[in-house]
C-alpha cells in the first residue's frame, strides 16, 4: 500500500501540486489588492480569508485527483490491482490530504506576510485546525470529484456540489482560526470537536458508498 | 379515465379546511399576533420536506440495493417536491422572522442549515440534469442524496443541540402550544402531504413515461440498425 | 397584539384568495394527473404498435421507387 501511495505522489507531483500553488499566491494578491490598504480592518476577517483561498484551492486540486486518471482509464487499472478497493480510495484521500495540507503550511506563511498580519497564536491548534480542515475538505472532495468527473460539464458541477457541503469546515475552521488568533487566545476546541466530528463523518461515508461508483 | 384518480378529490375540501383553521380558527399569538398564522404554512412544508428527502434517501438505497431504475424515479421526483417545498419554508421562515425577529434573514444554525439543504438538493437537481446515461445518472444521484441526507438531521436537531433563536415547537415535553393550534398545525401539516402525495403521483407517471419513451426509442434503433 | 375588525377582515381575504388559488391549483393537478393517464395509455399503444412492425427483417430492393416492395403489400 505505501508502495501504492508513493506511486500516486509521484504520479501527481507535476500538475496538481504546480497549480494549487500558483492559484493560492494568485489568491493572496487578488485579496490583497480587492482589501487595499486599510489593515486594521483586515484582522478581523482574515481568518475567513484564508479559509476562502484554501477552500477554493482545495476545490482545484481536489478536481484533479480523479480528472487525470480518466484519460488513460488508470482508474481500471488500479481496480484491477490486487488488493482491497476501499484501501484505494484510502490512499487516494491520503494524497489528496498531503497536497491540502502541504498547501496550507506553505500558504499560511505566505498568507501573514504579505497581507501584514502579525502572529500570535499557538503552533499546535493552528496546526490542528489546518490538518482537520484539509481533511474534512478532502474527506467530501474525492467523493464529489468522483462523481463529477463521469459527468458532462462536471468540472463546473464540482464547485456547486462541493461548495454547501463545505460550508460546516469553512464555520468551524474559521472560528478556531479567529479563537486562536485572537490577542487573548480564546479556546479553539469547540469548534474543532464540530471538526472533528464532520470529518468523521464525511469520510466514513465516502468509505462506504465508493463500493458502488465503481461500477460505471 | 377520470374514476381511477378519485382519491384526489378529498384534496380540495381538506385544503379549505386547513386554510379556514389557519386564518380564521385558529387564536391569534399573545406575543406575534396574527403573524403566527405563517407558522401553520411553514410548518407543513417543514414537514413534507422532511418527508420528502427520507423517501429520497431511501429510495436511493432502494437504488443501490437492487439497481431498478424505479427507485429512481421515486428518488429523483420526490427530491425535486422536496425542493420545491424547502424553497416555500425558506420563503415563509423569512416572511416570519421579519414580523417576529424584524429583520429578513439572520444566520441562525437552522437557517442556515436548512438553506445548506436546499442548495445541496438544488445540486443533486442539476447533476441529474446534466448526466445522460440513466444508469450513471441514477447511481451518482443515488451516492449524492446520501451525502445531502446528513444535513436532515442536522438541520432537524440545530434548534435543540445550538442555542438557536428559532423557536422549538415539539420537544420532550409535548407540543408547545395551545390545543386549537395543535389542531390546526396537525391539519395544515395532512393537508400539505396530502398534496405532496398528489403532486408525486403526477411526477411519478410522467418519469415512467418518459423512461418508456426512451426505451422504445432505443429499442426502435437497435432494430432499425440490426 | 390584538386585531382590529379591519384586519379581522383582511383575514378574511387572505383566506378567500387562499382558497381560490388552491382551487386553480388543484385544477392544474387534475389536469396533470389526467394527462399522465393518457400519455401512459399512449406510451402502451405505440408499443403495441411496434412490436406489430417488423422492421428488423431485410426487404428486397425494389427495382425502382415507383414500385411498390414486400413492407408495402404486406397489408
Amino acid at each position: 500500500m505505501i508502495v501504492y501511495k508513493d506511486f500516486l505522489l509521484e504520479f501527481k507531483m507535476k500538475d496538481s501540486w504546480v497549480t494549487m500553488m500558483a492559484f493560492v499566491v494568485m489568491v493572496i494578491f487578488l485579496f490583497a489588492f480587492a482589501l487595499g490598504a486599510d489593515w486594521r480592518r483586515l484582522d478581523a476577517i482574515f481568518p475567513g480569508i484564508i479559509w476562502m483561498a484554501y477552500l477554493f484551492a482545495g476545490i482545484l486540486g481536489v478536481g484533479r485527483t480523479y480528472g487525470h486518471e480518466l484519460p488513460e482509464e488508470a482508474l481500471t487499472g488500479l481496480m484491477l490491482a490486487p488488493g482491497e478497493r476501499t484501501w484505494i480510495i484510502a490512499a487516494k484521500m491520503f494524497v489528496a490530504f498531503c497536497f491540502m495540507f502541504g498547501m496550507e503550511l506553505v500558504a499560511s506563511p505566505l498568507f501573514f506576510i504579505l497581507l501584514n498580519q502579525s502572529w500570535s497564536g499557538q503552533w499546535v491548534p493552528y496546526l490542528v485546525t489546518l490538518a482537520l480542515g484539509a481533511w474534512g475538505f478532502v474527506g467530501v472532495g474525492t467523493l464529489l470529484s468522483a462523481l463529477s468527473a463521469n459527468v458532462r460539464g462536471g468540472e463546473a458541477l464540482l464547485p456547486v456540489l462541493m461548495a454547501p457541503l463545505a460550508v460546516p469546515v469553512i464555520i468551524t475552521a474559521v472560528e478556531a482560526t479567529k479563537a486562536i488568533l485572537a490577542s487573548p487566545h480564546q479556546n479553539p476546541w469547540g469548534w474543532l470537536e464540530g471538526l472533528l466530528a464532520y470529518d468523521v463523518i464525511f469520510s466514513a461515508l465516502p468509505l462506504l458508498l465508493y463500493e458502488y461508483l465503481w461500477e460505471v | 379515465m377520470r374514476a381511477r384518480d378519485w382519491w384526489i378529490w378529498p384534496f380540495l375540501p381538506l385544503m379549505w379546511l386547513a386554510l379556514y383553521l389557519d386564518f380564521l380558527w385558529s387564536p391569534d399569538d399573545v406575543q406575534l399576533g396574527p403573524s403566527q398564522r405563517i407558522f401553520y404554512f411553514h410548518m407543513g412544508a417543514a414537514t413534507v420536506v422532511l418527508v420528502a428527502y427520507t423517501i429520497t434517501l431511501v429510495a436511493s438505497i432502494g437504488y443501490l440495493i437492487s439497481r431498478r431504475l424505479a427507485w429512481d424515479r421515486w428518488a429523483a421526483s420526490s427530491a425535486e417536491i422536496g425542493t420545491v417545498f424547502t424553497a416555500m419554508v425558506l420563503i415563509s421562515g423569512i416572511l416570519w422572522g421579519r414580523a417576529a425577529w424584524g429583520v429578513w434573514w439572520t444566520w441562525d444554525p437552522r437557517l442556515t442549515t436548512t438553506v445548506i439543504l436546499w442548495v445541496v438538493f438544488a445540486g443533486y437537481l442539476l447533476l441529474r440534469e446534466w448526466s445522460d446515461n440513466p444508469q450513471r445518472r441514477a447511481l451518482y444521484s443515488a451516492v449524492l442524496a446520501i451525502l445531502a441526507y446528513v444535513d436532515v438531521p442536522v438541520d432537524y436537531m440545530a434548534v435543540r443541540w445550538w442555542n438557536s433563536i428559532h423557536p422549538v415547537v415539539i420537544t420532550n415535553q409535548g407540543v408547545n402550544m395551545a390545543p386549537q393550534m395543535v389542531v390546526a398545525m396537525v391539519v395544515s401539516m395532512v393537508a400539505m402531504l396530502y398534496l405532496f402525495g398528489i403532486w408525486m403521483a403526477i411526477r411519478l407517471r410522467l418519469m415512467r413515461a418518459e423512461a418508456g419513451v426512451n426505451e422504445l426509442k432505443n429499442q426502435w434503433r437497435t432494430q432499425l440498425e440490426g | 397584539m390584538r386585531m382590529s375588525p379591519v384586519e379581522r377582515m383582511y383575514l378574511w381575504f387572505l383566506f378567500l384568495a387562499y382558497a381560490a388559488l388552491m382551487v386553480v391549483f388543484f385544477g392544474f393537478m387534475v389536469r396533470m394527473l389526467r394527462k399522465g393517464r393518457e400519455l401512459e395509455e399512449d406510451l402502451r399503444r405505440l408499443r403495441e404498435e411496434i412490436s406489430q412492425q417488423h422492421v428488423g427483417e431485410k426487404v428486397s430492393s425494389a427495382v425502382s421507387p415507383s414500385v411498390p416492395g414486400r413492407e408495402l403489400s404486406r397489408s
